[in-house]
Parts: structure tokens; sequence; C-alpha cells
């Protein structure tokens, strides 16, 4: 018995199915659970460029305090026709619970693949982003636990990033990060991606201060970003870290980086 | 053996010798008996016509309706019997609000018609446990006119699910004679103006009625949309026909 379980009452390990400790009940009496979720760690990152998108994820797998494995993809390629997706032109991040997230993956791509045969197209980014959105909300009262971040290239060819959270809730953003260390690493995109709390010396005092004025970011850039970012989580959040995996969406293809990370 | 023809009219799913559904034949006749509707695709929309046949001066016109919206950016103008054409219509209308719950977008011209043919041959007996079937083939055939990303589109889809697109079609009773009409006289540099002229002028044509504001009907899809012409507008496109 594992006493790093992340269940505080249980204080063993995570299955679906077990009996609570009894305090203070009759003797006789049981109290009967289901805990089909688990927390499985791991971060995820997604930046859109002027012309690409950069999806990002940590490799790591836990279960409480420990790794399950150290090379698990979180990032997919979804919506090509074949099953190595070499033609695949969105990706699906999904962190939280893996086992949702990725049957979550399977049900998008399945549905992109029916959207291709049924409309003789491939399906855009807006159009997939908001049937992830229906998808997550027909299971609002049993939810994937998992937060979902889809990226590709819109109609005018621009970086998308649309981001979920578990029942459907989505926006399309500049920038989202996922899972475990997303309160570590947002505040570092709001400053480094939006250029937030970043203002022009001695433009003005107090609320004069002038903004430093936002400028599309390089595919350099980013790839250099997210690799701080998760350098920076890996050394404050013991659930991240091991590999990196990046997928770089451009009107070329989806090229998938692979680096490591600390693996302590 | 002699084996005729009307044994095999009984079983609504049942082939001939010859390899024949000939209720499914029949419901193509019934389309010939229903009034004239012609759809001209141009560059910048398509223009749908019916005819509407007036049978007594007290029939108040505008109730007879025979071009319908499906979408904002879909319109279909129907020949036969007109209360088939209801069920597919609005098969169609619940198909394009789904796919734009769904995906956040307009469904394209040519699912919705596919759409509409899946429907064509649920007819026959039902099983026990599946939802009821028509009885017998729609007896209506469809002009689907739409604007797409892909630009406007004119599709025609019959009772026996099969669907083409066309630049120009014709169905109904005058659709022979309307068709060689539009043979001659389609080409792509056709302005709306130009569709609306054409059109009139083939169904007057084919009418048997003498063609007035009151007893055609036009509408138009662009990228606005699908638009029912109003009488004013129907009165001015009449006034442009040609006189003979």
């Amino acid at each position: 018995m594992s006493m790093f379980s992340q269940n505080p009452l249980m204080n063993g390990p995570n299955y679906s199915f077990s009996e609570t400790p009894r305090v203070g009940a009759p003797e006789g009496a049981r109290e009967h659970r289901f805990d089909p979720y688990t927390d499985n760690g791991g971060s995820t990152l997604a930046i859109a460029g002027a012309d690409f998108t950069i999806m990002a994820g940590d490799t790591r797998l836990t279960s409480g305090y420990s790794i399950n494995s150290r090379f698990h993809r979180k990032v997919f390629k979804i919506g090509g026709t074949t099953t190595d997706q070499h033609d695949a032109h969105l990706v699906l991040s999904v962190v939280g619970f893996a086992a949702d997230g990725e049957a979550l993956m399977e049900r998008v791509d399945a549905m992109c693949k029916m959207y291709r045969y049924r409309h003789g197209r491939p399906i855009s980014v807006k159009a997939c982003a908001q049937r992830l959105s229906t998808i997550l909300y027909n299971k609002r009262f049993f939810p994937y636990y998992a937060y979902a971040i889809l990226g590709g290239l819109d109609e005018e060819g621009k970086g998308a990033v649309y981001s979920y959270d578990p029942v459907g809730s989505y926006e399309r953003e500049q920038c989202r990060a996922g899972g475990a260390a997303a309160s570590l690493i947002m505040p570092f995109l709001d400053n480094q991606v939006n250029f937030k709390n970043q203002f022009i010396p001695g433009s003005g005092e107090g609320h004069a201060l002038q903004e430093r004025e936002r400028r599309p970011l390089t595919r350099q850039e980013v790839e250099v970003l997210v690799k701080d970012a998760f350098d920076g989580a890996v050394e404050r959040h013991i659930e991240v870290g091991d590999g990196l995996q990046m997928m770089v969406i451009t009107n070329k293809g989806i090229e998938e980086i692979i680096l490591p990370l600390k693996r302590d | 053996m002699f084996m005729a023809r009307s044994e095999y009219d009984r079983g609504i799913n049942t082939f001939s010798p010859e390899g024949r559904l000939f209720q499914v034949e029949y419901s193509l006749e019934a389309i010939k008996l229903g009034s004239t509707a012609i759809g001209v695709a141009t560059s910048e929309g398509v223009i749908l016509g019916v005819e509407k046949r007036v049978t007594s001066t007290l029939l108040e016109t505008s109730s007879v309706e025979k071009i319908v919206e499906i979408d904002r950016h879909i319109g279909c103008a129907m020949s036969g019997l007109q209360a088939d054409a209801r069920s597919m219509v609005e098969h169609a209308r619940v198909e394009c609000q789904s796919h734009a719950f769904n995906y956040n977008e307009n469904l394209r011209v040519e699912s919705c018609t596919q759409a509409i043919c899946d429907l064509a041959l649920r007819f026959g007996e039902s099983v026990d446990g599946e939802s009821p079937k028509m009885s017998r083939p729609f007896g209506v055939a469809l002009l689907i006119a739409g604007y797409d990303e892909d630009g406007p589109s004119l599709y025609h889809a019959e009772p026996s699910g099969t669907f083409y697109r066309y630049d120009a079609k014709a169905i109904g009773s005058g659709s022979e004679g309307a068709q060689a009409e539009l043979q001659n006289e389609y080409h792509k540099s056709l302005t709306i103006a130009d569709a609306e002229t054409l059109v009139l002028k083939t169904l007057k044509q084919v009418m048997e009625e003498k063609l007035d504001a009151k007893n055609v009907q036009l509408a138009s899809v662009t990228k606005d949309g699908f638009r029912i012409y109003t009488d004013e507008e129907m009165a001015a496109a009449v006034e442009r026909v040609p006189a003979n």
C-alpha cells in the first residue's frame, strides 16, 4: 500500500471501486464509492504564431508520487487519412486523466475522418473546435477528465489555438498552458507572448506608462519560449519532466520534435 | 413463363426479373405530372423559378408554396407531390441546423442534397423496432440551390435517391421543352438578371396559362443568402421578359 496515493481518504492505490475507512460509522455500515478518475499529471502548452502553431507537452505520466512512464505522449496529430497521420493538419493535446484524454483524442480523430468522408474535404480547425466542444458537453454529467487544446491553421493560414475545460467551454486564444504546471507557465506566457506588464521605459509615470507594443513572434522565438517554459515547470513541479514533445504546424505539414527534460 | 408486370408492382422493394423497381419508376412519373420548376446557376448565384397552377380565380396565389428555404444559404424548388416535399425539406432543415450546431459552419450544398437523398430510399415495410418508414417512394423531385464556400451550386434530387449537379435544370410537366430551351440559351457568363429572364422566358414557353406576375415565383441564392422575390420584384422581372 502506497502512502502516496492522491486520494487522501483511501490512502491506497487508486482502484475505481474500493472501501473507504470507516470512521465513527456504526459497526457493519459500509460506504461504497466509485472513483473512476485519476490525475496523471503532466503539462501542455500551445502558442499560435502568424503562420504556424506550436503545441507541446511533457512526456511524464504519473500517478501520485509514482512515475508510470517517462515517455507517454500527450500531443497527437489528428484528422489525417492514415494511421501514421502523415497528412494530418490538426493537433490535439490532452492532459489530466490519460485514459480519458486518449479516448477523447480517438473520438475526435474518428470524427475528423467521418467529416472527410461525408463532406469530401478535411475539417477546418474552426469546425473541429466547435465539434470538440459538443463532444465534451455531451458528457456533461460524466465528463472526460481532460483539459484539451486544439491547434491548427485557420482559413487564412494564421495559427489557431482553441482551449477547453473538461465540459466543453472553449475559446480561441494566442496561447494557453494546461495541466499540472498551467499556473506556473501561463503567467510566463502572458508576459512573453502577449507582453503583459511590459512597459516602455520612461514613457510616463504610473498609469501614463505606455505598454510595449505587441508583435508576432517568429517560430524560433516560440520554440525557445516553449523550452524555457518547460524547463521552468520541471524545476518547480514534480509531475512534469522526462521529455518534451513539440508539434510544429505549418502549411508544409506537422513536424514533431522530441527533446530531453530533467528526469529527477 | 408469362409474368404480368403488375406482379412486381406490389412489393415495394421487389425487383422485377429485368432488374427494375417499378414503384420507384412510377414515382418518377408522378413528377412529370407536377408543375414546371427551373433552376439556373450563374457565377453570382442561382435563380429558381416555378410555375404556380392557378386553378381558380378564387385561389389565393400566395398560398401556393413551391419554393422554400432550407437554411439561410440553401433554398429549394419542387415539382410533384408537395406534401412529400415537406418531410424532405424538414429533414434537410434539421440536418442544416444540426451541422451548424455541431460544427459552427454552414452545411455544404452537396452534403445537404446527399442528406435529402439518404431519405429517399427509406421506404417499404418497416422492421420491428425500427422507426416507421414511408410506405412508398417520394413523389417529388427537388431543385436544390445554395451558396457555400465553393460559390453557388444547383442540384437535382430524384425520388430514386440519385442526385446530380447542373448548370441549369428543368423538372415537372414542361421539363422536356424547358430543358431543350435551357440547353440552347445557357452560357457561363450569365448574370443574375440574365438568369431571371431566362427562367421566366423558358417558363413562359412551356406554361399552358399566360405567364404573369401571379402565376410564377422566383427566388435567388447569392452570397447574401436565399431570398424569395416580393410581388413588386416579380412584377418588375416579368416586365423584362421579351414579348414573344
